[in-house]
Formats: C-alpha cells, sequence, structure tokens
C-alpha cells in the first residue's frame, strides 16, 4: 500500500511557473537591424557575467535573438564586450 | 577529340565573363591600434588603407575615429585601445589584401571587415516607415 501510494506522489508532475510573457524589444520598438557597435543595446542582453541572455528571460523571438547573437560575438571580438567578467577569471 | 564523358571544348564565353566581373560591394572595417602609439601611426594605417583600396578600385566613404576606448578585456597586455571605424565601397577582392595587412601588422591588436548592412540607415527606415502607418491610422479612426 505504502509503494503504492509512492509511486502516485511520483505521477505528479511538477507545474512550472508561468510568469507574465515578456514582449520582443526589437518587435515592439520595430528595429529590423542590430548592430554589433550598439554597445549600450547590447549590454541589456548579456548576464552579470557577461553571457548571452536566454531568450526565456528577455523575451526576444528567434529570428531577433539570431542576430542578437551575431552582433554580441562581434562585438565580443573587438573587446567591446567581454566574453566573460573581469572579477570572474 | 572528344574523351568519353569529358568536353574538351571551351566553357561557354557567358561563364568566363561573369567571372571577370568583380562586383563592387560595400563594406565596414574597424580596427584597434595600441594606445600608447601616436596619431601619425593611425594616419599612416587609413593611407595604407587607402592605398589598398586604389588597387582594387575602391574608396573610403566615412571615417569615424571613435578614439582611446578601454577594452573590455586585455590583449596582448594593453587595457586600451585606439579604435578606427573605416566605411569603403570596392571590389570584393580587396578583402583579402586589406585583411592579410592587418593581420601582419604587430600594431594592430584586433580588426574586423564585414559587410556593410547599414543597421542605422534600416532601423531609421523602418522607425519612419511604423511612425507613417501609426498616423494613418489614427486618420482614418479620426475619419470614422
Amino acid at each position: 500500500m505504502a509503494r503504492k501510494n509512492l509511486r502516485l506522489k511520483k505521477k505528479k508532475k511538477k507545474k512550472r511557473k508561468q510568469g507574465k510573457q515578456k514582449e520582443c524589444f526589437f518587435s515592439k520598438t520595430g528595429m529590423v537591424a542590430i548592430d554589433y557597435k550598439d554597445e549600450d543595446l547590447l549590454r541589456r542582453f548579456i548576464t552579470e557575467r557577461g553571457k548571452i541572455a536566454p531568450r526565456r528571460n528577455t523575451g526576444t523571438t528567434a529570428k531577433y535573438q539570431r542576430m542578437l547573437a551575431g552582433a554580441i560575438k562581434r562585438a565580443r571580438h573587438l573587446a567591446l564586450l567581454p566574453y566573460v567578467k573581469e572579477y570572474y577569471r | 577529340m572528344q574523351l568519353k564523358g569529358i568536353n574538351l571544348s571551351p566553357p561557354d564565353p557567358g561563364h568566363s565573363v561573369r567571372r571577370e566581373v568583380c562586383p563592387v560591394r560595400k563594406y565596414e572595417l574597424v580596427f584597434i591600434l595600441k594606445a600608447d602609439q601616436p596619431e601619425s601611426e593611425m594616419e599612416a594605417r587609413v593611407q595604407r588603407t587607402a592605398a589598398i583600396l586604389a588597387e582594387h578600385n575602391g574608396e573610403i566613404t566615412k571615417q569615424d575615429h571613435w578614439g582611446i576606448r578601454r577594452l573590455a578585456y586585455e590583449i596582448e597586455n594593453q587595457d586600451k585601445g585606439n579604435y578606427m571605424l573605416l566605411k569603403f565601397k570596392s571590389d570584393e577582392t580587396v578583402v583579402k589584401d586589406l585583411d592579410r595587412a592587418f593581420r601582419l601588422d604587430d600594431m594592430i591588436l584586433r580588426h574586423l571587415i564585414v559587410k556593410d548592412e547599414e543597421w542605422q540607415e534600416r532601423n531609421r527606415a523602418a522607425a519612419d516607415k511604423r511612425r507613417r502607418a501609426a498616423a494613418e491610422a489614427k486618420e482614418a479612426s479620426a475619419n470614422d
């Protein structure tokens, strides 16, 4: 009997937290091209450690996330953005 | 003479003509000079770029000197760099030569040559279009 209960417990699905769906910044503002030289803009889409922020956090659409990733990588090459934040190195 | 399955006749002329015509394209070049170098060194780099471009019937269309900036990370023990942005129009053969010139230059920390995608212009055009559409929609709703 006890074993049965255990199995029942396991079957319970974890409920994912449902937050408000964030709107994509680029779709909202009508930007069509993401410039790798626009450092201030790109900084909003990297994490504290300097990683590219995931879509689930920023709400960026897939199309713009791809462009954003390319722009961030170019900016990193030119040392406009860090690969890793200094104090974590 | 015709070998089995191999065509020895010269390729059609249209093909070779297409090969010779080299399309003129727009490019963007950013390079970082070591910050401890004098500005004359920067001038020299720009002039050399112009000289290489001239060989490929190209020209510099825009020159934007960002000046000395802090680097996001150290490169060759340097924490500052002298940035320069050049936009140019040229045959696509120039990229290889230009890239080589910058790669061999010890005073250059980084360089990047990319197709000029006119980011700002495109964004401005899109913004204008949106504004116009919004204005029209407003007018339409006012007329109703």
